[in-house]
């Protein structure tokens, strides 16, 4: 059946990259799956909840021990004078994603929203398809339950996978690669020698690197998944023409908040009660989710107090100043943010953003970092118009004028192959002739 | 109808250079050395079971893979061009930068490249 093939290929691809650790994906997904066959057995009793609350406990826990034990032990260690010894256990690729993906199975079987999965070879093709298995999208049980079952492969989806996943690539292995040479020439070393524009210059290539590499990924898992015939959630949405934090975060990682949302925000009771708490604790947990490190929870803070001025009062001005105002003010707040997440040194992060806001006499520029900037502006213009719905314009432009005639249809249909063509061809030698393939989220 | 057609051949061309590449690279002699990088290729790794549970044996492999892919100098030279395009160094040469010596502000005036 189709379910095993892709199941086989999928253990096949995690078991190339995480050898070692591929018991702990199947023991995760063990778990949930005997977890959902026990609340669907005891539904509406006791035993049920309990069910829950235990796979839901196990699943965390094993989330925790292996990416959050040594920061837990090191924090204690440095604050309490303790000696405690590190697992140095290494993270098993995805598994913030898979964890999170098996609790929403079991938390919507029990809210009677999924039905129960008996095949444990079917819940385990949702856990670990590798289009979506190692960055995401955080797909929803209830999203591709059906599908599992029942889905039909046809040469149009695979066609729009096609283009899609190469559309991903190119995003990955053209830009974001590109960018991330930007970030690792300018601040990935010493600060010493940057001027403000150096710093602005490389936290914005930073900036661009993080959009391609994680939407590029979410690109190419889901048009993987239509060419299997699955039809994954858009993860972004151009993020970067927000008008505000609020609408940022409902461009960005799309699957992650919407996952806090339903499994968190909501059980916590809302905007309905503790409305404050409730978001403090969900950003918390945003920022920790993505990686065992203060920096990240700081990240995540930062954007709570924004979320928390804009609800207070700032969204109804930003509603009243000119558009373009509202999007400089999102650029900057996004971008300053990224400052917190990439330094997990706070003393660098502290120098940085003393050099980019010009405290201790930095000068605004050099001649190094204005001829780096200078040559690199084709780049900048290039990922600029990316980030921007500029493509989507275009290709409702192209496909209206498909509807004019048969003639126009063909026409289109085949400049669209004539790119991908184009694409295929320049990944493939962006991907052998460059050493530097950095995965950015390894960490997860 | 029109359309079922082209999407066959976009999914073909998707396809067919992923066989087709695969099958070569199987199939053909690998190279040993890199002119260009002047260093020498990876070699298909040995097979064992440590290295295979470690994690060495697939990285190894993806190296080799890489390493040895066909018309592997082609698609460098291709990788030169779109990186070129981008950081337009006019050049060639990696570590020469090119700065628009017109523009007064930009002037030396006796400074060095790298201050403090």
């Amino acid at each position: 059946m189709k379910n095993i093939v892709l199941l086989s290929m999928s253990l096949f691809f995690y078991a190339w990259g995480e050898p070692r650790w591929i018991v702990v994906l199947l023991l995760s997904s063990y778990v949930e799956y005997l977890g959902g066959l026990r609340i669907d057995k005891y539904k509406g009793t006791w035993k049920a909840k309990a069910s829950l609350i235990a796979s839901v406990v196990i699943s965390l826990s094993i989330l925790v021990i292996f990416k959050y034990f040594d920061f837990f032990a090191s924090t204690v260690n440095s604050v309490f004078k303790t000696d405690i010894g590190l697992l140095r256990l290494g993270l098993p690729i995805g598994i913030s994603f898979y964890t999170f993906q098996t609790i929403t199975y079991s938390v919507d079987v029990y809210r009677g929203r999924a039905k129960v999965q008996k095949s444990f070879a079917d819940l385990l093709l949702y856990t670990c398809m590798f289009p979506q298995l190692i960055a995401g999208p955080i797909v929803r049980y209830v999203d591709i339950d059906e599908q599992i079952r029942d889905r039909k492969v046809n040469i149009k989806d695979a066609s729009y996978g096609v283009t899609r996943f190469l559309i991903g690539l190119s995003k990955k292995a053209l830009l974001a690669n590109f960018a991330g040479q930007i970030v690792k020439e300018l601040i990935a070393g010493d600060l010493n020698k940057l001027s403000v524009l150096g710093a602005w210059i490389g936290i914005i290539g930073y900036s661009f690197q993080i959009y391609f590499d994680f939407s590029g990924y979410s690109d190419m898992a889901i048009g993987l998944g239509h060419m299997f015939g699955f039809k994954y959630v858009e993860n972004f949405n151009y993020p970067y023409i927000s008008k505000s934090i609020s609408e940022f975060w409902k461009r960005w990682h799309i699957s992650l908040t919407t996952f806090f949302r339903e499994y968190v925000y909501i059980p916590l009771g809302g905007n309905r009660k503790n409305h404050a708490l409730n978001l403090l604790i969900v950003w918390f947990l945003t920022g920790m989710w993505h990686g065992a490190s203060w920096n990240f929870i700081i990240w995540g803070l930062y954007y709570f107090v924004f979320i928390m001025l804009e609800n207070l009062f700032l969204r109804k001005l930003l509603n009243k100043i000119p558009r373009v105002f509202s999007r400089l003010y999102t650029l900057l707040v996004v971008i300053v943010g990224w400052v917190f997440f990439y330094f997990e040194d706070i003393g660098k992060l502290k120098q940085m953003l003393s050099i980019m806001f010009g405290f201790g006499g930095i000068p605004f520029s050099n001649v190094t970092d204005f001829a780096y900037f200078s040559n690199r502006l084709f780049f900048f213009i290039i990922a600029i118009i990316a980030c921007t719905p500029v493509a989507r314009y275009v290709k409702e432009l192209l496909y209206k004028f498909s509807e004019k005639s048969l003639r126009c249809e063909s026409l289109v249909d085949i400049t669209n192959i004539i790119f991908n063509l184009i694409l295929l061809i320049l990944c493939t030698s962006a991907l052998v002739g460059s050493s530097y393939n950095p995965f950015l989220y390894f960490r997860f | 109808m029109n359309f079922n057609i082209f999407a066959r051949i976009s999914v073909a061309l998707f396809v067919m250079p992923i066989i087709i590449i695969g099958a070569i690279s199987a199939f053909d002699k690998d190279q040993t050395v890199s002119k260009d990088e002047n260093r020498t290729l990876k070699q298909k790794p040995e097979f064992s079971v440590i290295s295979l549970v470690s994690g060495d044996l697939t990285k190894d492999f993806d190296e080799y893979y890489a390493d040895t892919f066909p018309n592997r100098s082609g698609f460098m030279k291709i990788n030169k061009k779109i990186n070129a395009f981008f950081s337009q160094r006019a050049t060639g040469s990696d570590n020469i930068v090119i700065i628009n010596r017109d523009n007064d502000e930009n002037d030396f005036k006796g400074e060095a490249l790298t201050e403090k």
